[in-house]
Order: structure tokens, then C-alpha cells, then sequence
């Protein structure tokens, strides 16, 4: 257990970062483009709370798999299984690049659970 | 008898199965899921999760949810547009069954729905904390929010579940 809170925190802390600098930094030109589907700066800020639960049930779930089923492999384990869930968060993004008009690069740059 | 390494669902707590050595508490034993991985189940597996997302999606997020969607058109492409990018939608499913499927086979070699179903609301709870970050920056409603939470969870759970019910009498039976 004491591991898996270790493990926690260290992913979230690079997850809170990457997403930060990512979403918030390089793609920020990306986003500008399609203003019409974001929510305002203002109205995004009263809503961070969200970003901050989602995020951390992210990196639950994904510790979690880890510890029940990819320990025994070690840090490679941890890259594969990254690789395995981010590629099918990129099916998922095709899905929705098929129902909203966001520019095509979000669907393999957006770290929404990378 | 299972050779896979995993035989229920929780973290590993170091306790030894047959065929491994003494290690450190929270480490497990490299499996041999490689030496386990039954193609054949694989596919229909994989075409078994396909085929279920796929209708799960349509029926839950285009029919059950068009309303709920219909309250932020603004954020949908209109229905000539999906219809030019529908092959993004199937290619999307495609990919997401394909790697989900790789996913319970690594992580379960001897498969099972209930564990497979297990694992496949863990994979609901990253989509889940996805939505969120999505309704924090998208203009969405909380109505369809909860949708897309509860759809997830439903449709991972049983995608889970029928992956691990259709891989799992071959794995147990090979050595």
C-alpha cells in the first residue's frame, strides 16, 4: 500500500505537469483555433476542481492496473502498459474526432489520459 | 490448472504462487503470457469487443443520449459532416477493441469474465477521470456527463467481461 501511494503521487505529479504543459502550453495555439468548442479561461478556472479529480482518477485506475496485473515487470511493464491505454485513448479520441470539429493533431497530441 | 500469474483481481501483496521464486513484497513474477497468447481467441475476442462497443455506442451515446446532446449543438458536427468522418468513428472502435482486447490478454492469460470485467471498469475509471477534464473544458452539461461516465462503465465492464469469457477456456487449457 505504501508503494502504491508512492506510485500514486509521483504519477500524478507528472501527469498534473505534462497535462499543464501539453494542454496548456504547446497545444495552446492548437485550441485557439476551434474557440467556439472550449469553455472561457474565466469559466475553466471555476471548473479546475474537475481537472484535478479527473486527473487523479486517472492515475488511481492506472496504478491500480499496474499493481493487480503488471508489477512483476518492472518500469518496462509500466511504459507498456502506458503505451496500451494511450493508443486506445486514441481510438476513443477518433470517436470523438468523428462527432466534433476539432483540428485532427489533437487526436494523437491531446494527453487526455496519457 | 492456470500458469498465468494472475488468478484474482487486487493488488499484488507478495504471496507466492507454484511456480515462483521468493521475491520482494509487491513485485510478481514475469508471466508468460507470451507463451499463452491463444491468436485464435484473440481475434474472436477482439471481434466480440468490436462488435459490442461499436452497437453499445450507437445505442447508448447517438440514440439514448441525442437529446442530451441536442442541448450543445454548438460542440457536434452536423450530420453531413459525421457523415464524411464516420470511418474516424469506425477506425476509432477498431483501435480501441484491438488494444483493450491486447490489454485483458496480457493482463489476465488465463481470462475470466469476472476479473475481466474487473479490470475493465478500472479502464472505465481513466475514461471516466477524462470526462471530467472534459466537462472542465468543454461546454458540456452534467446530464451528459453522468452519461458518458455511466456508459463507460457499463460498456468497458461487459466488453471486459465477454473478452475474458471468450479468451479464457484455451488459455487454461495450454502449457
Amino acid at each position: 500500500m505504501k508503494r502504491f501511494i508512492l506510485a500514486f503521487i509521483a504519477a500524478y505529479i507528472f501527469i498534473f505537469f505534462w497535462g499543464w504543459l501539453l494542454n496548456g502550453i504547446f497545444l495552446k495555439d492548437v485550441y485557439a483555433q476551434t474557440p467556439n468548442l472550449w469553455r472561457p479561461q474565466s469559466e475553466m478556472m471555476s471548473l479546475f476542481h474537475w481537472i484535478i479529480i479527473g486527473q487523479a482518477l486517472i492515475v488511481f485506475a492506472f496504478v491500480m492496473i499496474y499493481a493487480s496485473g503488471f508489477a512483476g515487470g518492472g518500469v518496462m511493464a509500466g511504459i507498456g502498459l502506458g503505451v496500451l491505454l494511450e493508443i486506445a485513448a486514441i481510438g476513443m479520441r477518433l470517436g470523438f474526432y468523428a462527432v466534433q470539429p476539432f483540428p485532427g493533431k489533437l487526436i494523437f497530441t491531446a494527453a487526455r489520459s496519457a | 490448472m492456470a500458469t498465468g500469474p494472475v488468478s484474482n483481481f487486487g493488488i499484488d501483496t507478495g504471496i507466492l504462487f507454484c511456480d515462483e521464486d521468493r521475491r520482494p513484497a509487491g513485485i510478481q513474477s514475469k508471466s508468460n503470457q507470451k507463451q499463452l497468447m491463444n491468436w485464435k481467441k484473440f481475434f474472436f475476442a477482439f471481434i466480440a469487443a468490436f462488435g459490442f462497443m461499436f452497437l453499445f455506442g450507437f445505442l447508448w451515446y447517438g440514440k439514448l443520449m441525442h437529446g442530451a446532446h441536442q442541448e450543445v449543438p454548438v460542440l457536434w458536427r452536423t450530420e453531413s459532416d459525421f457523415g464524411n468522418h464516420f470511418s474516424s468513428l469506425v477506425f476509432g472502435h477498431v483501435v480501441m477493441a484491438f488494444f483493450l482486447t491486447l490489454l485483458y490478454a496480457r493482463f489476465v492469460p488465463a481470462g475470466g469474465a469476472g476479473v475481466c470485467a474487473m479490470l475493465g471498469i478500472l479502464v472505465a475509471l481513466i475514461y471516466a477521470g477524462a470526462d471530467l477534464i472534459t466537462f472542465a473544458v468543454q461546454p458540456l452539461t452534467a446530464k451528459i456527463l453522468c452519461g458518458w461516465i455511466a456508459g463507460h462503465l457499463i460498456q468497458f465492464a461487459i466488453a471486459g467481461a465477454m473478452i475474458g469469457a471468450i479468451y479464457k477456456t484455451d488459455s487454461r487449457t495450454t502449457t
